[in-house]
């Protein structure tokens, strides 16, 4: 059959970010799908090596927007153990719970995202409604609705007290109830499940061989999540990994509709459990030595690689974020599928390719 | 088919709740008690250190210390909120309200309340309507004393000042002056000052003869130095070469050789500003009223033996203790004994930084004592030599005290550490 090459991207209406395939087409089928990169590439791990690295931490938080919280987190994190330090118990608690919050805005904006690219902009709407409360409770800790800055190589600068973490818990019941009628939409709708049911199939075979992380490998049934690493405060808060044997676009948004309940869990467990004390210890000197963190972000797993020479300068910085690691396997789903879902599977990988480009 | 009415619920009930949009900006946005919007300071705690720009990762922010003005970027700053957590002064705070939105990269400028010029001035580029900003002050020089030295004109944000020293004259473009008080701050001789308006024409030229006519103040016929101050010595005993003076001075009038030990003046050039004296990390020099010729160029010089290479009036100096400076006088036509900038220039191989041949260098920690600015540390346990780019001035003094000849000029990265 005459093979077609549309070009997708990388200003397209469906993902306001640069990436670009082009989709070898046999009539309305994708047979071949080529990606190219580099769009926004702004030299961000070269740039670690000519600041100074406790400056630096702002600049990595703004590797992404919606995963801001992580970077910077992770960033302090392997700082931390170059260092050899352990930051007080508080901090590790308050770290928890700011991760779980950007968690759930970021699985809120990709169901909202979701629901966009399928053309249901009403629960599209609805979806950011709700996201919209968690924002705000991120800016009434941090005081930044996305970029926290509230990090700091040693612990964290600002403390929650007692009034506002139980006010946050508060809000949970309310938005949980209304996110459960939500999903009851995203998984049961008639509509819905016809644009995700077996659409974009990862085998738990093809999930390992192409190394997919994050919700979409968890959504292949693989068991495994970073968090159980017991980085912060996870080690001491009680949850499963959320798992789906769906394989289908279907099953990646019932994970990340299960994590999103989940996070209201974990964080209703360290407001229990958080003690009091300090949030911070200074850190003084320059670091000397390597670390190698591994974070689960809302998208997967991210690996960041640091080295420190004993200046005020890393040696070497490395990021590898958790889109880079499954745009494999959207390269893997895309063949095969119509070229009217392809938007859509773009999606269910949760891309962010300023993140990958850094 | 159940399924497909999932969503009439929520369709019905959107029908009849409040929109839970806000109508930004005629309602403002929501802001809490730790919203990060815009960083304001307090201008009359600052002290001018300089730490929250160093910390600024977005470099929004700029301190003159000498102008004792804090500036910021609006549009580079980030609100990451890094300078409020390192003023030692806690002068800086980060205000809920975002700062507006605005057409045009725009700065503002703070100054520390002396004089009763306004605290904020925005310092786009000059506004078209040079009345809009209502100058109730006019820039005026007094003649008498200016050495047109330039600087004014350099410090000027917005390009209003022009100085020809040649011509002796000096000019003021009133539409384009901010009346921030930069220059009047940077003037060497205490010749500018900002008056109430009277009449001034937009555009002004004051020569050094006379004022114009505009000019209330009638100035006298002014001789080259003024009021007894005719020239700037060095002296060799403390003097390390490094050239600071020679990129500070506004009319080029000093050269160093390091190679040969010598810094000369050329009397003629130097407008005795003084700016070489404020930049001098060793104190070497001092401005005199008495005792030099100031027809020419003159060379000091470090070393007996050099002197005797350099002129023929060395016999007299031999006599000296090598430490002791001793001018040489030398007359400008003269071509070979004057160094010049020059010939330094082409001697050593010119570089962003300085660079270690680890091999033959000894740790011995020399270069460390010479440097002006403390960039260089030496870690002679750990066997590495290491240097702060951005401290570095490239003075040269570390080369010139090396006795392995290890450190030379070359184009390297900002910071990095030698190991052996």
């Amino acid at each position: 059959m005459k093979r077609t090459i549309v070009p997708f991207g990388p200003q397209h209406p469906v993902l306001p970010e640069p990436i670009h395939l082009d989709l070898v087409l046999e009539d309305e089928k994708v047979v071949e799908a080529i990606p190219s990169f580099g769009f926004v590439h702004r030299g961000m791990e070269d740039l670690a090596s000519k600041r100074d690295f406790n400056d630096y931490l702002y600049v990595v938080e703004r590797i992404c927007g919606i995963c801001s919280y992580m970077h910077g987190m992770s960033y302090c994190e392997g700082a931390e153990r170059i260092f050899g330090v352990e930051i007080p118990d508080r901090a590790k608690y308050l770290r928890t719970i700011w991760c779980e919050l950007s968690r759930l805005h970021s699985h809120l904006l990709w169901l909202g995202l979701l629901a966009d690219a399928f053309g249901f902009e009403a629960l599209f709407m609805q979806s950011w409604r709700i996201r919209e409360k968690i924002l705000d409770m991120v800016e009434d800790s941090t005081g930044g609705r996305l970029i926290s800055s509230v990090n700091l190589i040693g612990g964290v600068a600002r403390d929650m007290d007692r009034e506002m973490l139980d006010g946050f818990v508060k809000q949970f019941d309310k938005m949980e109830s209304e996110l459960r009628s939500l999903t009851k939409v995203f998984l049961k709708d008639t509509t819905v499940r016809a644009r995700l049911f077996e659409v974009g199939v990862l085998t738990k075979t093809d999930a390992i061989l192409y190394g997919a992380v994050g919700p979409m490998m968890r959504a292949s049934g693989i068991e495994l999540d970073t968090r159980k690493l017991g980085y912060a405060a996870y080690g001491d808060i009680d949850f499963d990994i959320i798992t789906s044997n769906g394989c289908d676009s279907l099953a990646r948004c019932e994970v990340r509709i299960g994590e999103i309940f989940q996070s209201f869990n974990i964080i209703r467990q360290a407001v229990a459990k958080i003690p009091d004390g300090e949030i911070c210890i200074s850190v003084k000197g320059n670091p000397k030595g390597e670390a190698t963190v591994r974070m689960e972000q809302p998208r997967g797993e991210a690996l960041y690689y640091m080295k420190a020479n004993g200046t005020r300068n890393l040696e070497r910085f490395r990021v590898r974020t958790p889109t880079f690691s499954n745009i494999y396997s959207l390269l893997k789903i895309l063949p095969g599928a119509q070229f009217a879902d392809v938007p859509l599977l773009i999606l269910t990988i949760d891309p962010c390719i300023s993140c990958t480009e850094r | 088919m159940a399924g497909i009415f999932k969503f009439t619920k929520f369709a019905l009930r959107n029908l009849f709740t409040k929109p839970a949009t806000r109508a930004y900006p005629s309602v403002p946005a929501r802001q809490t008690p730790r919203t990060r919007g815009a960083v304001q300071v307090n201008i009359d705690d600052c002290i001018f250190c300089g730490l929250c720009n160093r910390r600024c990762p977005a470099d929004a922010i700029s301190v003159d210390r000498a102008a004792k003005s804090w500036s910021i970027k609006r549009m580079s700053c980030v609100q990451c909120g890094n300078c409020v957590l390192n003023c030692p002064k806690k002068c800086l705070t980060m205000e809920g309200a975002y700062s507006a939105p605005a057409c045009e990269k725009r700065s503002e400028l703070f100054r520390k309340k002396e004089s009763p010029i306004p605290a904020v001035h925005t310092l786009a580029p000059a506004p078209t309507d040079g009345k809009a900003i209502a100058p109730d002050r006019v820039l005026v020089i007094d003649m008498t004393s200016c050495v047109l030295c330039g600087l004014c004109a350099r410090r000027c944000p917005t390009g209003a000042l022009s100085v020809d020293r040649k011509a002796g004259i000096w000019t003021v473009d009133r539409a384009a002056c901010l009346q921030c008080g930069n220059c009047v701050n940077g003037c060497p001789k205490k010749s500018l000052a900002l008056v109430p308006e009277n009449g001034h024409p937009q555009v002004e030229t004051y020569t050094r003869s006379a004022a114009p006519a505009t000019s209330e103040k009638t100035e006298t016929p002014i001789t080259a130095q003024p009021k007894g101050e005719i020239g700037i010595t060095v002296d060799l005993s403390t003097c390390i070469l490094c050239g600071l003076c020679v990129r500070r001075c506004p009319t080029s009038a000093i050269a160093v050789d390091r190679k040969a030990g010598t810094w000369s003046i050329n009397r003629q050039s130097c407008v005795v500003c003084g700016n070489c004296l404020d930049v001098c990390h060793k104190h070497s020099l001092s401005k005199t009223t008495e005792g030099i010729d100031t027809s020419g160029i003159q060379v000091y010089a470090k070393t007996v033996e050099l002197k005797a290479e350099a002129t023929s009036a060395a016999p007299a100096a031999k006599s000296e203790p090598v430490v002791e400076a001793t001018p040489v006088e030398t007359a400008p036509q003269l071509p070979a004994p004057a160094p010049s900038s020059e010939a330094s220039a082409t001697d050593a191989p010119v570089g962003n930084g300085i660079a270690i041949d680890m091999d033959t260098c000894v740790l011995c920690g020399l270069c460390v004592k010479k440097c002006p600015t403390s960039a260089i540390t030496v870690d002679r346990a750990a066997k590495s030599w290491s240097i702060d780019r951005e401290g570095c001035v490239l003075c040269g003094s570390c080369i010139t005290a090396c006795p392995k000849k290890s450190l030379s000029e070359a184009e390297i990265p900002l910071l990095k550490t030698y190991t052996k």
